[in-house]
């Protein structure tokens, strides 16, 4: 409570500065012909009564202008990230602080259990009416455990009979769960934390059975399957375009849909939310900017071109490829842009997963030697690669956290990255795999010839065909053969999880966000591709298709369970440090070289960009850094 | 007359049935099906996935009823005149095809002139002027623009606007006309974005219809009637347009019931790279993610395109072609 009282205190002394120069609590000028019209009240009882403060990333703006954007027909994640970011907590702009954003404060129990969560007292949505704990629950009781509901659930309610929401008032409420969680503040502030905080009950409980007993004869009568498909088009979840589709709908956004970006449309513009909760240091109510304007494209080379050519203002998204940054460089003066920088979160361009689990046991078991998965990442040049595929970007990186991260350790980052042919060789004949066929290749205890299957799709990223390629010559000199299928995207997916694949590659995520996105370094969820049989026999361990994991491996989950019994981040970083370590000693999967800082466009006469932020999808670039305190000069 | 279109009629019932029950089938062909595309692009974004919203999607779209029942319910709707919701926009198929039906004709029906009125003088010209400076050059032109893929012709133009005039080519119309009246700044400002995609389009489809329309005049204009009209003293213009060139037209007539649908398909890319707001890039976006009303819907549409099509040609060549006449009578 002692942060919420800082933050009330510093929004007095903003507005007292400010009372002092004469401008304070001045009304949006867009606005002052409404409010003078008597149509919206002025802007001090628009407000909060603790208006979070936000403070500029260089200065006090000026109101009035549009943003000008590009979006790609479909990316709802674009919007979610740039406009829908406004959850109970929010992440400051280093990705390191947690920040009380709808809520005011919380307090937690001794073993995590119990979380009492006080709402900013006077938010309100933008059709005026108050934001309270009525909408959270709901949206937790009604929604999110609702067996019917089809949308995601959140990491922090995986399992819906464990949490409990109890109101106290209309401003706050205890969730109280049946097993610790100290990440639950840290998953609230997730970019997933805001589909608790974006469902209006008056306005969503309409199309809702338990409030609304003909919601189902409703959807169905308008050709819909069920009430789920009405409801998804009136008050949709989170992620996904059909969340921006409604205009009716009260959000709490800085900004509310006008025309909406529909499957067919060209254009879209949002306009200023006059109830938005936030000021600035100023006590001027945010967002500066009156309207974004999105023109919308079918992923064409026409938004990389509007962006050269400075008609858009300020995006990251689906228009900064790696490969055109010297382009924009050099019409950056012709345009009147500038770039500015993005830590990626991803720390590989691609991670190689030997599948451990794999049903052949002869390959099985030659994969369970870490001397095996060594020799094969010193039988890999990395430099060829980078000069090759990516231009000469990059630098040697295994599947370790990246050198921004705290929990970045160059000895794991680096190991085995060097091209030692022979010691290579050397090892794997070490292995007993030192008889060869006809054409040179190694043979299997069994007498087979050493092959191994790795399954991609070339859809997403066109660059992993090209690196299997060259990893498939490589190897070939350690007399290992790579063959490289190219299959649908869904048919990795299906094979992944169903145990069917013998290796796999991925992008490397969790080099920022370690504790959320841990897969790389241990068993945490299917995507593990090297042991995905092991995640089973964690959820279940007579499950269909489980198979026990080695000591190391529980040991892992065993402290992984213990970070999330631990409130403190201090508690939780040593544990994860030691998840880390285990995963250095035994060097599960190989990465290639570490994902290269990526860049923003961003036009000469838009302000308070920040020159380098984190990129991420938990942290939602660039949502964090309050798209409501940027504004446009002349 | 009547007799030869009812028949035509008949099996184009009978096409059209087998053209939708294929579509259909084709589209269940890749692996996995919507729940799971849905899912895999959620967890893509980087969302968490919880394994069980693949079973609620699949039980509330009923993706997992047999091939044949959905097959069945969706063909009665679309007899109907219902193609049912898109899984992916969860909006009325019939919406997004009837919003971009227009476009398309108006982009395509555009292009589809320019190619005529450009390639057939050419052809007419080549044929008469048979290896003169004139053929050779349209020759090379001609397969230049078959050798050239669209979308790399709208992408070079895209690059040559771009870095030479500072203009960014692409849409069908600037914001400030989106959804206002019909007027004539907005007519201007619709003909500033569609020349790209015509001359695109039009390059494409022109080369062979000239060289088509260069094969068959020199075909006839050995023939004995071309001397003998010419010995009567038609002049040499009249001549060739009111005999060869007629009778060099039937065979491109007869294509223009192709011509429609691999040019809606053809132009799917271009459509894409010059973001046109058509049918070409909601087809695409229903396939890529197994949205199979959408995806159907736009078929159908193709299909009775295309059977409207071969009937109109069907028609033209029998009212041009005395052969032809003579053959069904």
């Amino acid at each position: 409570m002692t942060l919420a009282r800082s933050l009330r205190i510093s929004a007095l002394a903003g507005l007292f500065g400010l009372a002092l120069s004469g401008t304070a609590l001045s009304e949006v000028p867009s606005l002052q012909a409404q409010v003078d019209a008597g149509a919206l009240p002025p802007m001090a009882e628009r407000l909060p009564e603790s208006p979070r403060v936000i403070t500029p990333v260089e200065s006090v703006g000026k109101y009035g202008g549009d943003l000008n954007l590009a979006l790609k027909r479909g990316d709802g994640t674009h919007l979610l990230r740039l406009v829908g970011y406004e959850g109970l907590f929010s992440w400051d702009l280093e990705w390191k602080e947690m920040v009380p954003n709808l809520a005011e404060g919380y307090e937690v129990n001794a073993d995590a259990t119990e979380y009492t969560i006080h709402l900013r007292k006077g938010v309100k949505w933008s059709d005026g009416s108050p934001f309270t704990t009525a909408d959270i629950a709901f949206a937790y009781n009604d929604l999110l455990k609702n067996p019917e509901w089809l949308g995601a659930r959140p990491d922090y309610i995986t399992v819906p009979d464990d949490t409990t929401i109890e109101v106290v008032d209309d401003w706050t409420y205890k969730v109280k769960l049946a097993k610790p969680n100290g990440l639950y503040i840290f998953q609230l502030t997730n970019v997933d934390g805001t589909q608790v905080a974006i469902f209006n009950k008056a306005y969503c409980s309409q199309f809702h059975p338990a409030y609304n007993p003909n919601a189902n004869a409703d959807a169905v009568a308008i050709g819909l399957a069920d009430w789920r498909a009405l409801f998804e088009q009136k008050c949709a979840e989170m992620g996904g375009e059909p969340r921006w589709m409604n205009p009716d709908r009260p959000v709490l956004e800085a900004w509310m849909v006008e025309s909406p970006p529909t499957a067919t449309a060209e254009f879209s513009i949002f306009t200023r939310n006059p109830y938005y909760y936030k000021v600035d240091t100023g006590g001027n109510q945010l967002p500066y900017l009156d309207r974004l304007n999105f023109s919308i494209s079918n992923e064409g080379p026409d938004m990389v071109l509007r962006a050269m050519n400075g008609e858009v203002d300020f995006q990251d998204r689906n228009i900064n490829a790696l490969s055109q940054k010297p382009v924009y460089l050099e019409n950056a003066e012709k345009g009147g842009f500038h770039l500015v920088d993005e830590v990626p979160s991803n720390m590989n361009v691609m991670v190689m997963m030997f599948n451990q689990t794999v049903t052949d046991p002869v390959l099985a078991e030659i994969f369970a030697q870490k001397d095996f998965r060594v020799a094969m990442s010193l039988a890999t040049d990395r430099q060829e690669i980078i000069d090759t595929v990516y231009v000469g970007q990059g630098q040697f990186h295994q599947a370790a956290p990246r050198p921004e991260s705290k929990y970045y350790d160059e000895a794991y980052a680096t190991q085995y990255t060097e091209y030692d042919l022979d010691k290579a060789n050397a090892m794997l004949d070490g292995l007993g795999l030192d008889k060869r066929d006809d054409a040179g290749f190694r043979l299997r205890p069994d007498g087979k010839r050493l092959s191994i299957n790795v399954e991609t799709f070339d859809t997403a990223r066109p660059d992993w065909v090209d690196n299997l390629e060259l990893v498939k010559a490589q190897w070939q000199k350690a007399g290992v053969e790579l063959l490289v299928k190219v299959i649908d995207r869904n048919l990795v997916d299906e094979h992944r999880r169903a145990n069917l694949h013998q290796m796999q590659i991925w992008g490397g995520d969790g080099g920022l966000d370690v504790v959320a996105d841990p897969h790389y370094y241990m068993v945490s969820s299917d995507e593990s591709a090297w042991g995905v049989p092991w995640y089973y026999w964690f959820n279940d361990n007579s499950a269909a298709g489980a198979i026990e994991p080695p000591d190391s491996i529980k040991k892992q989950r065993a402290l992984y369970d213990q970070l999330f019994e631990t409130p403190t981040t201090e508690g939780q970083d040593a544990l994860m440090k030691q998840i880390l370590d285990i995963a250095k000693e035994d060097f599960y999967v190989m990465g290639i070289s570490l994902t290269g800082k990526s860049y923003a466009v961003v036009k000469n006469n838009v302000h308070n960009v920040p020159a380098s932020q984190p990129a991420a999808y938990t942290y939602p670039t660039p949502g964090p850094m309050q798209i409501s305190q940027i504004w446009k000069s002349e | 007359m009547i007799g030869y279109v009812v028949r035509r009629l008949l099996s184009m019932v009978l096409t059209f049935w087998a053209m939708t029950f294929v579509a259909f089938l084709i589209m269940e062909l890749p692996p996995g099906d919507f729940a799971t595309t849905r899912v895999s692009e959620v967890s893509a974004a980087g969302a968490k996935i919880d394994p069980a919203m693949v079973s609620r999607l699949r039980e509330m779209y009923h993706l997992d009823a047999p091939l044949l029942e959905r097959y069945l319910v969706w063909f009665g709707g679309v007899l109907r005149g219902d193609f049912g919701y898109s899984l992916a926009f969860n909006t009325p198929v019939n919406q997004l095809v009837a919003s971009q039906l227009p476009n398309t004709l108006l982009v395509e029906g555009l292009t589809l002139l320019f190619m005529y009125a450009v390639a057939i003088p050419i052809g007419i010209y080549s044929a008469v002027r048979k290896y003169s400076i004139g053929d050779y050059l349209a020759s090379v032109i001609g397969f230049v623009g078959v050798a050239v893929p669209s979308f790399l012709l709208a992408l070079l133009l895209m690059w040559v606007a771009y870095s030479n005039f500072g203009t960014v080519l692409g849409g069908l119309q600037s914001q400030e006309f989106a959804g206002a009246a019909l007027s004539l700044a907005k007519v201007g400002d619709i003909a500033a974005h569609l020349w790209a995609p015509v001359l695109v389009g039009g390059a494409a489809g022109m080369a062979s219809l000239i060289r088509v329309t260069r094969a068959n005049l020199l075909d006839e204009l050995d023939k004995p009637y071309v001397t003998t009209a010419r010995a009567k003293g038609l002049t040499e213009f009249r001549l060739l347009l009111k005999y060869p060139v007629r009778m060099a037209m039937s065979p491109l007539v007869s294509s223009i019931g192709w011509l429609l649908p691999s040019l809606i398909s053809s132009s799917t890319v271009v459509a894409i790279v010059l973001n046109m707001p058509t049918l070409g890039p909601l087809l695409l976006n229903g396939l890529l993610v197994q949205d199979m009303y959408l995806a159907g819907g736009v078929l159908v549409v193709m299909a009775v395109l295309t059977l409207m099509g071969t009937l109109i040609s069907d028609v033209l060549l029998f009212w041009l072609d005395p052969r032809v006449r003579m053959g069904v009578l």
